[in-house]
């Protein structure tokens, strides 16, 4: 019975994420004992994790905006909405038929849509246009939909994986801090998270321009297989081979890395596992790693990468701290 | 991120693009919150929207809160609280008052483990549980509030938060592994009418 209680506290505790390796452990442990609970859990489980409200539609924004007197673009997209209205309910008395037709035409009215993703999550959705998109843990996109205009174009924070639908008439723009990447029909991936100076995109197919906002007026090119490092700090941009096989595998929960620097791994490593990962010095966060792993536990890892290339780390409550081997 | 100081900094000096990409960001989660206590979704965005109004409103003391995330939350509580406070005409209404805590429909991808069948019967053991527990599984689940934020909402200890969600997940299992003993004791009674006709 103990056992049995002690099994559920683990289990919320990583439900919420709080559960400490040492802890993770024995929850595997638990579960790897063929328990009769354990369907009943892996059911519990996927509810949390893949069960999500009927998604609903609110005025909250454009009440409190018009509460507080805003004006901008936002107000616009309601008021441009009423004006549908309106003409769709004068049209109803004139003709059903002809009134039918234009409510079609008012729910494609453009409205902001945001898609995101909790930490430990990545979401694939559809965007109007059916171009797909795979967010990840901790990231969202902004876009107003249906696009309209010159341009379909999207806000991305954090990283996502993109395969836009073919449209040489509307390219599709990812807005980043300070750079803007434009593609007709391509897949590829973007990572551009708030605690790193670098953003990263990586080109699987098709071509991608990169665009630096204007005082800085750098733009390049990317090819298939190409990877764009982009210093937001100068403006610069530095061009290598991605040499990854498959298109960003963290969508299966997979990290690889291709002659990265151990300064860009810990980053990847402190969102996966949700701690600190603190390189103390430039030798050993220079030191250039190629690996993947897919559900090796944070421990494993530094193992792994500590005896490919030699540094010593320690791991405490607090996250793990880095130094280079002396 | 809307919630990082640098974002609530901006705020807090009338950077209004930055008030509207948090309200953008946190709205559903406090609509599904309000709407747990209030049905109507109309009374619901209003209140959701009379926090935004005060939290703009007093937007200089703004980086003086400890975690807006919580703060938002137990602004909303408390507004829903004093909303049927006055429709009852009750004097005194706390969370422990309260007579039910409403959980949204929830949909899911089919899965190995998920079926339509399943979802519902979760579904169903959670309306069962008690409202404190409902409220605290709902602000976990469909929130994705931390422990030590949901103590802050509800005014209650980490503790107790860890037992009231420890509580409805024994009880969301428990009600799954009944429904598997059920259909294994069923089982041999199908064949027995087999036999007889």
């Amino acid at each position: 019975m103990r056992k049995k209680d002690k099994l559920y506290e683990l289990l919320a505790k990583e439900l919420n994420s709080t559960l400490t390796p040492e802890e993770k452990a024995l929850l595997n442990d638990i579960l790897a004992g063929n328990e009769p609970e354990n369907e009943q859990i892996n059911t519990l489980w996927d509810f949390w994790n893949k069960a999500y409200p009927q998604h609903f539609s609110h005025s909250v924004t454009a009440r409190t905006e018009k509460k507080l007197g805003f004006t901008d673009s936002a107000n616009s997209f309601t008021r441009s909405e009423f004006v549908y209205k309106i003409a769709a309910g004068v049209l109803l008395l004139l003709s059903l038929g002809l009134s039918g037709l234009l409510f079609l035409k008012n729910q494609n009215s453009p409205s902001l849509k945001e898609y995101h993703c909790n930490t430990r999550e990545v979401k694939q959705f559809e965007l109007s246009d059916g171009t797909k998109i795979w967010l990840n843990g901790g990231s969202y996109i902004l876009a107003v939909e249906p696009f309209s205009g010159e341009s379909r174009n999207v806000k991305l924070y954090g990283e996502a994986y993109f395969e836009v639908a073919p449209n040489a008439e509307m390219p599709f723009i990812v807005e980043t801090p300070h750079l803007k990447t434009k593609v007709l029909g391509t897949a590829f991936n973007i990572s551009s998270w708030p605690n790193s100076k670098v953003q990263e995109i990586e080109l699987y197919e098709g071509k991608v321009k990169l665009e630096a906002d204007e005082n800085r007026g750098n733009e390049t090119f990317l090819t298939p297989g190409q990877r764009a490092r982009f210093n937001a700090e100068n403006g610069d941009f530095q061009i290598t081979e991605h040499g990854k096989s498959t298109a960003a595998a963290w969508r299966n929960g997979i990290l690889n890395f291709y002659n990265e620097e151990l300064f860009s791994i810990v980053l990847q490593l402190e969102r996966k596992f949700e701690t600190r990962v603190l390189v103390s010095d430039s030798e050993a966060g220079k030191l250039r790693f190629t690996a993947e792993f897919s559900d090796e536990p944070l421990e494993k890892i530094l193992r792994l990468l500590s005896e490919a290339k030699t540094f010593d780390y320690t791991v405490t409550n607090q996250g793990v701290l880095i130094r280079s081997a002396k | 991120m809307p919630f990082s100081k640098h974002s609530i900094r901006l705020i807090s000096r009338g950077d209004e693009r930055k008030f509207r990409y948090l309200m953008e960001f946190i709205s559903d989660d406090l609509l599904l919150f309000a709407m747990g206590f209030i049905r109507k979704k109309e009374i619901a965005e209003e209140i959701v929207s009379d926090v935004f109004v005060k939290i703009w409103e007093t937007r200089y003391s703004l980086t003086e809160i400890d975690n807006l995330k919580a703060y938002l939350f137990v602004c909303v509580k408390n507004l829903c609280i004093s909303h049927i406070r006055k429709n009852r005409k009750e004097k005194l209404i706390s969370l422990d008052g309260l007579n039910d805590f409403l959980v949204p429909v929830v949909e899911c991808p089919e899965s190995k483990y998920i079926d339509a069948e399943k979802l519902n019967e979760i579904y169903n053991a959670i309306e069962q549980l008690p409202p404190k527990c409902k409220m605290v599984f709902s602000l976990a689940k469909f929130n994705g509030l931390k422990y030590k934020e949901i103590a802050e909402v509800m005014e209650i200890s980490e503790k107790t938060v860890n037992n009231h969600l420890v509580f409805a997940l024994k009880k969301l299992s428990e009600s799954l592994g009944i429904r598997k003993k059920k259909l294994q004791k069923y089982a041999p009674m199908k064949q027995v009418v087999l036999f007889s006709f």
